[in-house]
């Protein structure tokens, strides 16, 4: 299990924050969550390369669950989620990524992951669509349509 | 890469730098795999121990049917009202222990307290060089009532022992609430800010709260249990009290507001 500790170790962190940039409200939750799943299929996964995706996919569905979660029971939308966020911060915050930030809450889910995932995680279209579990030219779609919706948003703001 | 891009990505990068530093992320996350392998190692035993019950439910009256003949059965005895539970009290159940078997921290007995849920580590002591903030459940000089506790204690060194630092700080839990999620404590001695301890009914599996200062939710959970109570802990960040919570049970429904 060394494996998975230095796994731990050095993703923990990048996959909080994905989860957080994905409008989680309790990132820390979801990575530790993310992970003591991965630790439940460790044996499974015939190859460690397979590990890090496996992460990467499961922070994904649990933000999208705790999205969907909040929504419903809380009459919350997500979006509102991540405004919350953006408001705590907002003195701090550079007037350029607070238009950006305000812009990016009002894609939709898929849209806001498919640009974390491209422009944060730098992740190629073919890992994104893997994590994200659709097809290459989906993500090529639904990238293009975010960026034009984020430019859109942009301008009328 | 054209100027949105560009500009997108500082934003996310920038996005991504206010999230806090983790504060033992991995003391986390071998509590939590402890719990879940405990979990599934009592799983099989509660099966099996409710497919005893079925069976000697069926078993027990066939028996004695079998020995006697319908003739033989006495009416008379049979009761004619409700049969009135006999449900175990608050002591007898507070004093059953069977709580996880992991703990890094063990738990030497002292005259007139009873251990009730193991000491689980909560966070590391605001003091530093190792030290660490350990929560846990007694009942004291034979009064039932159950009492919350935190003390600071060097890595893997034991409640109650030589290496404790200090008296360890305790609250009693009100006795008689009707409430699922008992009583809130916030943790002393926390290198963290608005880490609260909760002391709840088994039935309570998780716990959402909503934070003093803003509406964002934070969920607490359990790191201790006992047949009659368990310890979440919940991480709100924040120098205010939840403002509200949501008990969830163990299919997610929610069970309790407050």
């Amino acid at each position: 299990m060394a494996a998975f500790s230095v796994l731990f170790t050095e993703s923990f962190e990048p996959m909080r924050r994905l989860a957080y940039l994905l409008g989680a409200d309790d990132p820390e939750n979801i990575a530790q969550e993310a992970f003591v799943r991965l630790h439940d299929r460790w044996q499974t996964l015939y190859d460690e390369s397979k590990a890090l995706p496996y992460l990467r996919a499961m922070v994904v569905n649990l933000s999208r669950s705790r999205l969907r979660h909040l929504k419903v029971v809380r009459k919350a939308p997500p979006d509102v989620v991540l405004d919350e966020m953006s408001a705590e911060t907002h003195a701090m915050a550079r007037q350029e990524h607070r238009r950006i930030r305000e812009a990016l809450g009002k894609l939709s889910r898929r849209q806001r992951e498919v640009l974390v995932l491209r422009y944060w995680m730098d992740l190629d279209q073919a890992t994104i669509a893997e994590t994200l579990g659709v097809a290459v030219g989906t993500v090529k779609a639904t990238t293009s349509h975010a960026m034009t919706n984020l430019r859109k948003h942009l301008e009328e703001g | 890469m054209d100027e949105l891009e560009r500009r997108l990505r500082s934003a996310l990068a920038d996005m991504a730098e206010e999230v806090p530093p983790s504060h033992n992320a991995w003391a986390e996350q071998e509590r939590r795999l402890a719990l879940k392998s405990h979990g599934s190692r009592v799983r099989p035993a509660l099966l099996a121990a409710v497919a005893a019950a079925v069976v000697a439910l069926v078993a027990v009256p066939v028996t004695l049917l079998s020995l006697r003949s319908p003739s033989q059965v006495d009416h008379a005895s049979m009761p004619t009202g409700p049969v009135s539970p006999t449900a175990p009290t608050e002591r007898s159940d507070a004093n059953k222990t069977f709580g996880p078997t992991w703990s890094d921290h063990g738990y030497r007995e002292i005259p007139g307290e009873h251990l009730v849920v193991k000491p689980s580590y909560v966070t590391s002591a605001k003091e530093g060089g190792n030290l660490h903030v350990v929560a846990y459940i007694v009942t004291k000089d034979g009064n039932p009532n159950l009492v919350l506790c935190t003390v600071v204690v060097p890595e893997s060194a034991e409640v109650n022992g030589l290496d404790q630092r200090g008296a360890p700080f305790c609250r009693e839990v009100p006795a008689q609430s009707r409430k699922l999620v008992r009583f809130q404590m916030l943790t002393p001695d926390s290198a963290e800010q608005g880490l609260y301890l909760f002391v709840a009914d088994p039935k309570v599996s998780t716990i959402l709260l909503r934070r003093g200062e803003d509406d964002k939710y934070t969920e607490a959970y359990q790191i201790g249990q006992a047949q009659t109570v368990v310890l979440l802990l919940g991480r709100t960040n924040s120098p205010l009290p939840p403002k509200q919570y949501s008990a969830k049970d163990a299919n997610q429904q929610y069970i309790e507001n407050g």
